[in-house]
């Protein structure tokens, strides 16, 4: 079914509010009754129940509507939070999530399992419905202490009344206002618990007007009025001041009013206003005390509306606070709405490819003026290509990161899985997130979800044991998995640590044997035995549960990563916890590349991983020869003849003898490229200089070749291959154990033990 | 005692009169005593009266009393809420009520 674009945003926001609502139950069933956070769920659901009636999807109505008295309730005080709860709230959070994707299909849900929830949702809302959650709370609180019990009276005394300040008008008995007739009235409004007669202004009988009024009045008024209501009394009264304070007990009223306020832009005084706290005489009376002070020169900024209405007492400043934190608020959702566009994702795909098409017609283009303006020397030609290839440059750059987005958005989804999944295993472990807000291109993002998701269950199934053996191994009951996200030279590195029992060498490799993966004769370090996991059909769990254990992923997990040009690393400690890193590219489009020849063939190095180029000296190509590696710095870099590697690529390689079939040559350039902290040189013939790459994918006939990440084509038209330095220093230090070894020995020293097995 | 005598309708029609006869009736370093047994209508106004009575009697360290109240008087008093400030503060100034 074609979908309306208005739907369509109806979804995608209904999406996003249900992931905030899926961590804001998380984050309830951590803190308990947190006000702040059933708002925002509640308000979540009632965004949802009020979209879903413009565009008539009555079902999603029905049901929301069933969630949101629940959580109407959980406001209120009547349904305790508890875990219980939270996984029926989740439940029904994923059950508007399918009726959300089920509009496009015209599917309105399972009636079965909605019949199901609803029932679990009545049953907490009517269990729940005769006591009072913060009743019991108080009760509870007074019970535990006499002098909170105390304490608690006396603020009840304090503040259960409207506080009303009243200082007659001159005129009033002149007009015929008979004060005992507002006293009356105001009885008829609730209970006058107090009235102080304020006999500051009265002047002694020598100086008094007796027709003038000088009377004033501090009243109590116990009573569940408005103030509106109140303030009504005195409409036509002449008043020289009144302040009608409202009970500091409806603060909390007031404040929930204030959040079920339209998320629109009001003034502070509107705010006030409408929710009953400020009667529009008060503020008048603001607005033109606030216009004097400005008319006689002060300045505007030390009279605001706020600041002025709790001098005068007419509002609480805890109600004032309220009403500017929600104005802010509203600002700021309607800042963000004006500052965002949402755009369809395969919209910036398509104007990604479009640029990327620029780049290369660019660079083509670039060739040309160059041999133009070698012949014709038109300097005209010559700027407007700089100025071309400049603006093309920024437009590449701004287009990538229009798809850029912070990995959170993923992260965030795994508390849920850690939650449910840690339930399920009796376990108790909690996730801990860090460099959330780091950015990757979406479509990375999208792709490296599942591979997470497999890595995580992992983690909470065969990492982290049951409280009781963590206890009795010293370690606290609670296991903590933590997810790390951080920017390195053009990828993005993201960590999954575990502190759970880590990985046995020994085990993994006897494991693998049994299975057939490995031949028993084979030596393997540990590094080697981690990296087992990654084998098909490897696992080692007891037993196969529903979390993990067919060794039906890892394999998998390892393809996807690499399909996205990005590796993935095993360290552990046994009894400590494993750390699972995960290399990515920022992006997967263009780069900034630089281009070298081997033998007339272009091929382009990711510009980011280039550590330095360096033109051998004689001494140094003496050592490389002899030893492939030369002394750089006094650390020892090893070299790789690229043509040779690329040319004899398998295990009879003989590097030293290759080399020194090249040798000859006067002049030998060295890229020295980094990753994961190791380095290595590769000679290359010739630096030709930075291009931007348009990387596409190799085709199937290249499936399987490792070493190149793609191609892309230059100015000159000519094919290059995009080098994927990640996988070519893996694959060399793989390969040749003998040759590399020096290069492996940082590698694994960095890792801990190296025993071979 | 001095005894200032009110008589008849105390409303805001007759306040400025009732204010000049109390104040050329009361002596100054004397007490004020009012008597309020023959008042009929009374307004908020002679309740201010008497109200700013006391406070001068009071600032003069002087005893205010009203003599023989009516009902009506007392029931006015306490509508607006005024019977702390007449009769609860340092001196009960009510006599025969």
């Amino acid at each position: 079914m074609e979908i309306d674009e208005n739907i369509q945003i109806f979804i995608s926001e209904g999406e996003e509010l249900l992931q905030e609502m899926e961590e804001s139950l998380l984050e309830l069933e951590e803190s308990g009754n947190d006000d702040e956070v059933l708002n925002k769920i509640f308000r979540a659901a009632h965004t949802i129940k009020g979209s879903a009636g413009l565009f008539g999807f009555d079902y999603i109505i029905h049901f929301t509507h069933v969630v949101e008295n629940v959580l109407d309730d959980m406001r209120n005080c009547l349904i305790p939070t508890s875990s219980e709860l939270i996984t029926v709230l989740m439940r029904s959070r994923d059950y508007i999530i399918t009726l959300l994707d089920g509009i496009a299909d015209d599917f309105e849900g399972d009636k079965a399992e909605e019949e199901e929830l609803i029932n679990l949702l009545n049953a907490f809302k009517s269990s729940g419905a005769e006591s009072s959650v913060c009743e019991t709370e108080q009760i509870s609180d007074e019970s535990t202490s006499d002098n909170a019990a105390t304490d608690k009276s006396e603020e009840q005394a304090q503040t259960n009344h409207y506080h009303i300040s009243l200082r007659l008008g001159a005129d009033t008995f002149r007009m015929g206002f008979d004060p005992a007739s507002m006293f009356r009235q105001l009885s008829d409004l609730g209970e006058v618990k107090e009235a102080v007669f304020i006999p500051q202004n009265l002047p002694s009988l020598e100086n008094i007007d007796p027709e003038g009024c000088y009377l004033g009045w501090e009243i109590a008024l116990v009573s569940n009025v408005k103030k509106e209501e109140i303030s009504e009394i005195f409409q036509f009264v002449d008043v020289s001041q009144l302040t009608i304070l409202p009970p500091q007990s409806h603060f909390s009223d007031y404040k929930h009013l204030i959040e079920q306020l339209p998320e629109e832009e009001m003034a502070l005084g509107q705010i006030l206003i409408e929710t009953g706290s400020l009667t529009e005489n008060e503020l008048q009376s603001i607005l033109n005390e606030q216009k004097e002070k400005s008319d006689s020169g002060e300045s505007p900024s030390k009279h605001l509306t706020g600041d002025l209405l709790v001098e005068n007492q007419m509002v609480q400043k805890e109600v004032v606070e309220e009403a500017l934190n929600k104005q802010t608020k509203v600002r700021e959702q309607k800042q963000k709405a004006l500052t965002f566009v949402k755009v369809d994702s395969s919209k910036l795909d398509k104007l990604i490819n479009l640029v990327g098409e620029l780049v290369i017609n660019g660079a083509k283009l670039n060739q040309i003026t160059e041999d133009l303006v070698k012949t014709t020397a038109n300097e005209e030609l010559e700027e407007t290509m700089e100025g071309l290839t400049m603006s093309l440059e920024e437009l590449r750059e701004i287009a990538l990161g229009l798809r850029m987005v912070p990995i959170g958005m993923t992260f965030n989804r795994f508390h849920r899985v850690v939650r449910d999944t840690s339930k399920d295993l009796d376990k108790e472990i909690k996730l801990e997130i860090y460099g959330a807000e780091t950015e990757l291109d979406k479509t990375v993002i999208e792709k490296i979800g599942d591979p997470l998701m497999h890595l995580i269950r992992n983690s909470l199934d065969h990492g982290i044991e049951m409280p009781d053996v963590r206890q009795r191994a010293g370690k606290p009951s609670e296991g903590i998995i933590t997810l790390k996200a951080q920017h390195e030279a053009g990828y993005i590195t993201i960590q999954i640590l575990d502190d759970g029992k880590g990985l046995d060498p020994v085990a993994l490799r006897t494991k693998a044997i049994e299975k057939g993966i490995i031949d028993e004769s084979k030596k393997l370090s540990d590094q080697d035995c981690y990296n087992l996991i990654f084998a098909a059909g490897f696992s080692t769990a007891e037993q196969v549960s529903n979390i993990s254990g067919r060794g039906v992923g890892m394999d998998v997990v390892r393809r996807n990563i690499e399909s996205l040009r990005g590796s993935v690393y095993i360290d552990s400690e046994l009894g400590i916890g494993t750390t699972i890193t995960i290399q990515l590219p920022l992006t997967l489009a263009i780069i900034d590349g630089f281009n070298v020849s081997i033998d007339d063939e272009s091929y382009i190095f990711p510009l980011d991983m280039i550590h330095e180029c360096l033109t051998l000296t004689p001494a140094q190509i003496k050592e490389a020869t002899v030893q492939n590696y030369i002394t750089l710095r006094e650390d020892v870099l090893p070299i790789v003849h690229l043509k040779e590697y690329f040319d004899t690529n398998n295990e009879n390689n003989n590097y030293n003898t290759t080399y020194m079939r090249h040798h000859d040559r006067e002049r030998h350039n060295i890229v020295v490229v980094e990753f994961a902290n190791q380095k290595i040189g590769l000679i290359v013939d010739e630096l030709l200089g930075e291009v931007q790459a348009v990387i596409k994918p190799l085709g199937r006939v290249f499936k399987g070749l490792s070493g190149f990440a793609g191609f892309t084509i230059l100015g000159s038209g000519m094919v290059a291959l995009v080098l994927d330095i990640p996988s070519l220093i893996k694959e060399v230090v793989g390969n040749e154990h003998k040759y590399f070894d020096s290069l492996k020995q940082k590698s694994i020293s960095s890792r801990g033990n190296r025993n071979l097995h | 005692m001095d005894l200032i005598q009110l008589s008849g309708n105390c409303s805001i029609y007759e306040i400025t009169q009732l204010h000049q006869q109390i104040h050329d009736n009361w002596p100054t370093q004397t007490d004020l005593n009012l008597d309020v047994s023959n008042i009929s209508q009374v307004d908020a106004s002679f309740i201010q009266l008497l109200a700013s009575c006391k406070k001068q009697a009071n600032n003069n360290n002087h005893l205010f009393k009203l003599v023989n109240p009516s009902e009506q008087l007392l029931n006015k008093i306490k509508a607006m809420f005024l019977n702390d400030y007449f009769f609860n503060t340092e001196s009960p100034e009510t006599e025969g009520s």
